[in-house]
């Protein structure tokens, strides 16, 4: 079990360096490229959800995101001390209300959930830590 | 799982049969995603909506590339358009099935099929 520890700031010039990083820890533990693209989706949703939608002060915060491989998978913590949201219970649009309303919102947390399982969340002492895992074998 | 930017080129012509074809190359997410909505709005701004987007040269695409799609297609529809898909492969064609946007959106090998996809629509 190999872990990748990074800390990002809020801004979404972060994606950037975090999906190098990212792409050379699962290829150097050896995850499949299948898994390891379905990871960095699962990945830059969760980051970019934080980044857009949990700050409201104009400052600039900084987001923990943890990646660890496991047996049958790979785990993903994210923590951040922006507002409160558990993306399990958000609930994600349907692709026909989005085509109906010509709107992408929420596209993102429906792939979260279709792509993770295991989405759990916690809410200690400010702060939002969701852990999510995406199996090798496709959901 | 290189991680680069991305390229968006657009082909009009008569030899496509009045469709437009938008061949994107790289990697689509958040940071990129706008040049291509650019280019798409570039043809919509302009009337054109039948339009093909090749993605053969794109290895990744997350909500933000996805969104410019699926976002965009009822108003390319009520203008008696389309917008299809072709080239996906490997993991780009997986995430399609596994997120089933394949319920929304055609999608065909080559551009070539897409193109002839239109003719058959219009011809029916």
């Amino acid at each position: 079990m190999a872990i990748l520890r990074l800390t990002l700031a809020s801004r979404l010039a972060e994606i950037k360096r975090f999906g190098a990083a990212l792409a050379e820890f699962l290829d150097e533990e050896g995850v499949p490229p299948s898994l390891a693209h379905r990871v960095k989706l699962v990945i830059e949703e969760l980051v970019v959800n934080v980044i857009q939608h949990a700050f409201d002060d104009g400052r600039e915060h900084t987001i923990l995101l943890d990646v660890r491989t496991e047996p049958g998978g790979v785990a993903i913590v994210v923590e951040d001390d922006g507002k409160a949201f558990d993306p399990r219970r958000a609930r994600a649009p349907a692709l026909r209300d989005l085509v109906d309303t010509g709107k992408s919102g929420g596209l993102g947390l429906a792939m979260i959930q279709k792509l993770a399982r295991d989405l759990s969340y916690q809410r200690i002492d400010g702060r939002n830590r969701v852990r999510a895992f995406v199996a090798h074998r496709v959901p | 799982m290189a991680v680069d930017g991305i390229v968006v080129s657009v082909m009009t012509g008569t030899n496509t049969g009045g469709v437009s074809i938008l061949k994107v190359s790289g990697y689509l997410d958040t940071t990129t995603a706008g040049e291509l909505e650019t280019a798409l709005y570039g043809l919509l701004d302009r009337g054109i909506y039948k339009i093909v987007v090749d993605l053969a040269g794109v290895n990744y695409i997350s909500s933000a590339g996805w969104g410019i799609f699926i976002g965009e297609i009822k108003r390319i529809r009520n203008h008696s358009g389309d917008l299809k898909l072709s080239g996906m492969v490997g993991d780009v064609h997986e995430v399609f099935q596994l997120l089933e946007f394949h319920s929304i959106l055609e999608a065909y090998s080559t551009s070539q099929e897409a193109v002839a996809a239109f003719k058959k629509d219009a011809a029916a």
